[in-house]
């Protein structure tokens, strides 16, 4: 045994020594060739430039340039989670009217799964009448008559479509550009991580939820993702401290709070000079930021300071967790150049299993709740000059089945409701460049599936970073050996078709 | 004085070498009827070579000299011999320019100045040597000592002047204190733009084409330089053509040589303008492309060409284009854009920009990674920001194209700084202390689009001021106190926005579902 090691000891020993310089520099020159493909090589066969992202740590959020000039300064995202049914508010269907009650074809059947249809189900007939309105003749149920008064300022997106059929992945997929917890940066954290932000005596990114629940996404729909946590959304709230932990507790003065935070930045500096993380340092600029808010938060936030025929027109209810506070908050925050607002309403999901998630009732009070502050809202920007340089977008996860919800079997229940569909919904943006009294895409004849413009949701989301200054492919970030964008790996379009 | 010897026991042989030298260009001319017809254009080259031998050897003599003067005890320096040198190199290089002139076909009143003093150089600098040759053998008279050391000084000082006009026919005629702090773009010729016309009324030639060549080529093709034997200051001049024939084919682009030079790649050593200097957009090569296209008329509208809103957009800007010098402003998605031009706005207020910048962070921007266009924000700053930031700012007044004031203590004091903005496209000073005299003042923003005067106390009275604002389509006057039932002119009228005075529906005017 020791003599048979010893024997191949030597023989490799011999191999070695057999190795001429010759022989290692030809070895060497396939590693060089390989070196250089890999570092110089890129550049070579075509691949890009990176915009270069990387700020002082201690002012993660200073602002920079976008790509080229941008249409949209800010964002107020008005995420609907549950998903409102296009077919009761914007995607009009006489055919499906005519068809009401029928048994569902079963064509329309055949290779789809839903979430909760099962069998035969009828076809459903849009439960509100619609009309034409504005310049446009956009269609439009009786439902939000105050957004109907902006009818002509809005650009409806009738063909979206997604590959997620339950909320909470739709959601994820939505706001941040992958279903899977996580794994994707939302899009308010990718706007403050490309742009920066221009009030450095707020977050750039908010976040206001309202309706009594979270959406079904959770806290990851705002989440940072991969990109440095300083970039994730900070949500308010309706009561005491907007902002959680913002004001100083009993018996702590302003002063005291400044003289604590000096001394820890200095133990964190020390630290940073010992370690060399720069996390550290993002952690001073955190706590220096924090300091900041308490008094520019606190007023931005404080509803008290607008008057009374603001607070009627939007018809806020002082103290409550509702939409309409948030519309109003949206706005007070994009006056005071937030990069990013998302609003979240809930309880859109009209399945049709109780009277809250019943189309001919639930869904009456969710459109009551919104429309009226939208219209406000929408009213206000276009007022005060915010709305040409502000996007606005309103949403839900997917779209709704035209076939009504058979749980259960009960198919005469008083209350009626849609599946969970994935196929088309409608969303609508306005302001930031967007063309505004317009409609894009359309849906067949039952508003099932679409027929014309296709638009995936890394298509909304393409658009929406052209319309902050970015060409979605630049808009990067470097983890785990990709270049990570929202939009994923797919080839997306900017829908140029709708840019004003 | 051993060195200086053989020139010093013949004068004049070698002021007979150096008349041969002279000469040589009268004969180098005549080889245009013989087969070396190529040697003169060859040999004309290389006077950027030669020419900066005269220059360092006459101003060396000029020193040696001083130092013979400042300390004449001190050991003299063969200044002879420095001079020979230096009045033949003059002489040669004075020969080989008058070849490149004629070879190059370079007219103007730039380069007679330049011949001349280059001759006159030449012959003063023979003179030069004559006379020291003189002083030196020993003629030593205090009158031939200062006559030659007067000659030396007059023929540095037409020297300098001569390679300094030298120097202007090559790079241009600021090209020495461009960067300097007291540079002023040179005032350019006025051009009346119809600015109160509507664009399809322009003249083609007279408002579009002509300002982009004056902006472009007028260096190197004007009146005063003519590079080339071509002119390109007026519409006669530019059919005339240069010394390669003409250089407009009307109706074909493609064979105008006007266009074949600007449209090669800038590499080319053909290619117009030289590489180094600010190349036309292509919005401005398309037309110049359209220009020809139609048949480069000297009379015409833009009404008789089709351009694009783009093209059209560029039209509009050439205005403040010609009167400040900065590149138009683009609104562009993304490419299209010329990164060297960019590169070289921006450098030129990079310390300015970056000065302001770290005095206000997050407030003065590049309107993009592609513009050397800025835009201010100083809304966050709110009530911390006022009229005295305003002056602060006042370098980077002609670059800033979009400008939010909301919400500072900005008041009418800074009208004039605003009114110097001059690409300024959008404007934001909602909720500030401005008033009607402060409206006058924005007569002069040619580009602005957008007003917000939302929440301040102007009146009705300021809006008739408005009317040349032929770019603006929007101003916000809610919350003033203009009502909206005001009467003042239609053409302002329809830009105002005011708030919403539909009411909100508050009830759902069905509430019950219809029957399904």
């Amino acid at each position: 045994m020791n003599s048979e090691e010893n024997l191949l000891q030597q023989l490799r020993i011999e191999h070695l020594q057999g190795e001429t310089r010759r022989h290692f520099l030809r070895t060497c020159a396939t590693g060089m060739g390989a070196m250089f493909l890999g570092l110089a090589g890129g550049r070579l066969f075509g691949a890009a430039e990176r915009l270069d992202f990387t700020r002082d740590p201690t002012s993660p959020l200073a602002v920079l340039p976008p790509q080229f000039a941008a249409k949209a300064r800010r964002v107020i995202y008005l995420h609907m989670a549950g998903a409102p049914s296009q077919l009761e508010l914007f995607d009009y269907k006489p055919e499906l009217d005519k068809i009401s009650g029928q048994d569902c074809p079963q064509s329309f059947l055949e290779g789809k799964r839903f979430a909760f249809i099962s069998g035969v189900p009828k076809m459903l007939g849009s439960l509100f009448p619609f009309h034409q309105s504005g310049k446009s003749g956009a269609w439009i149920s009786d439902r939000m008559p105050n957004l109907e008064r902006h009818i002509d300022d809005v650009c409806f997106i009738k063909s979206m479509r997604t590959d997620q059929f339950n909320h909470a992945p739709a959601q994820l997929l939505v706001q941040t550009g992958s279903p899977r917890l996580g794994a994707g940066a939302s899009l308010g954290s990718w706007a403050t991580y490309g742009l920066g932000t221009e009030n450095q005596n707020l977050p750039g990114f908010m976040v206001l939820v309202s309706g009594g629940n979270n959406p079904d996404g959770g806290k990851a729909l705002w989440g940072p993702g991969f990109l440095p946590s300083v970039y994730q959304g900070v949500q308010c709230r309706p009561k005491g401290d907007p902002v959680l932990y913002l004001s100083n507790p009993p018996g702590v003065s302003r002063n005291l709070r400044r003289r604590v935070l000096d001394a820890i930045d200095e133990i964190n500096q020390q630290n940073y000079e010992s370690v060399g993380d720069p996390e550290t340092l993002t952690r001073v600029a955190q706590y220096e930021m924090a300091f900041r808010m308490q008094i520019e938060a606190s007023e931005a936030l404080d509803l008290s300071k607008e008057p009374d025929y603001v607070h009627k027109a939007y018809g806020t209810k002082p103290g409550e967790e509702c939409f309409a506070n948030n519309c109003l908050l949206a706005r007070r925050l994009a006056e005071r150049d937030v990069r990013f607002i998302q609003l979240y309403h809930w309880g859109w999901d009209s399945h049709g299993a109780s009277a809250k998630e019943a189309l001919n009732v639930g869904f009456s009070d969710r459109c009551r709740e919104t429309d009226v502050p939208v219209g406000a809202l929408l009213d206000d920007l276009k007022a005060r000059g915010l709305l040409e340089d502000t996007l606005v977008v309103w949403g839900g996860e997917f779209g709704r089945t035209p076939m009504q919800e058979n749980r259960g079997g009960n198919m005469h229940s008083e209350f009626k409701g849609r599946d969970h569909h994935p196929g088309a919904f409608t969303i609508w943006m306005a302001g930031g460049g967007i063309k505004p009294g317009f409609s894009y895409g359309e849906t067949d004849a039952m508003g099932y599936e679409i027929v014309e413009n296709p638009v995936e949701v890394r298509d909304l989301h393409a658009t929406i970073l052209n319309q902050l200054g970015f060409e979605y492919h630049k808009l990067s970030y470097l983890f785990q050996g990709l270049e990570q964008k929202l939009t994923g790996v797919l080839p997306a379009k900017v829908i140029r078709d709708i840019l004003a | 004085m051993q060195e200086s010897a053989p020139p010093a026991r013949h004068p004049l042989r070698t002021a007979v070498v150096l008349s041969g030298v002279a000469a040589a260009p009268a004969l180098l001319m005549l080889t245009g009827r013989t087969p070396w017809a190529w040697l003169a254009p060859f040999l004309g080259r290389y006077h950027p070579v030669v020419l900066h031998f005269p220059v360092a050897l006459l101003i060396l003599a000029g020193f040696l000299e001083l130092i013979g003067v400042a300390s004449p005890g001190a050991r003299r320096y063969p200044v002879s011999l420095v001079m020979f040198f230096a009045s033949a190199s003059a002489v040669t290089a004075m020969a080989l320019g008058w070849l490149l002139m004629h070879a190059d076909d370079v007219k103007g009143p730039l380069i007679q100045r330049h011949m001349q003093g280059g001759i006159a150089v030449a012959i003063l600098s023979v003179l030069t040597l004559f006379m020291c040759l003189l002083a030196e053998a020993g003629a030593g008279r205090r009158a031939v000592l200062w006559t030659y050391r007067g000659l030396l000084i007059a023929t540095c000082a037409l020297l300098v002047r001569t390679a300094h006009d030298g120097g202007m026919v090559t790079h241009g005629e600021d090209y020495l204190d461009e960067y300097a702090p007291w540079h002023k773009a040179k005032p350019h010729q006025a051009f009346q733009f119809p600015v109160n016309k509507p664009l399809a009324q322009w003249d083609i030639y007279a408002h579009v084409v002509a300002p982009i060549l004056q902006e472009r080529c007028y260096e190197c093709h004007g009146t005063k330089n003519v590079k080339g034997g071509l002119e390109l200051g007026s519409w006669a001049a530019i059919q005339r053509g240069g010394k390669d024939g003409p250089v407009l084919s009307a109706g074909e682009p493609e064979k105008s040589l006007l266009y074949q030079r600007i449209n090669l790649p800038l590499e080319h050593t053909e290619h117009m303008p030289p590489r180094r200097r600010a190349q036309p957009s292509p919005e401005e090569m398309a037309l110049i492309r359209r220009w020809i296209a139609i048949g480069a008329p000297e009379k015409g509208t833009l009404a008789a060409v089709h351009l694009d809103s783009r093209l059209l957009s560029v039209v509009g800007q050439l205005p403040v284009l010609l009167s400040s010098g900065a590149v138009a402003p683009d609104n562009g998605d993304s490419g299209e854009i010329d990164p060297v031009a960019v590169a070289k706005l921006r450098d030129s207020l990079a310390a300015t920009v970056a000065r302001l910048q770290a005095k206000y962070p997050n407030t003065i921007t590049y309107e993009s990674r592609q513009s050397a266009n800025l835009c201010l924000n100083a809304a966050p700053l709110r009530r911390n920001f006022g009229d005295d930031d305003m002056a602060a700012l006042a370098p980077l007044h002609d670059r800033i194209v979009w400008a939010d004031l909301s919400g500072t203590a900005v008041t009418n004091r800074s009208a004039l700084g605003i009114g110097a903005m001059k690409s300024l496209r959008v404007l934001k000073l909602a909720n500030t202390a401005v008033t009607d005299s402060f409206v006058p003042a924005l007569a002069s923003l040619k580009q602005l689009e957008t007003l917000n005067i939302y929440d301040t106390s102007v009146t009705p009275a300021a809006m008739s001021g408005l009317e040349r604002l032929h770019a603006i389509r929007r101003i916000y006057v809610a919350s003033t106190k203009i009502p909206s039932d005001t009467a003042i002119p239609e053409s302002i009228r329809s830009k105002l926005i005011f708030a919403n005075a539909v009411a909100p529906v508050l009830e759902l005017t069905n509430s019950k579902p219809q029957k399904p």
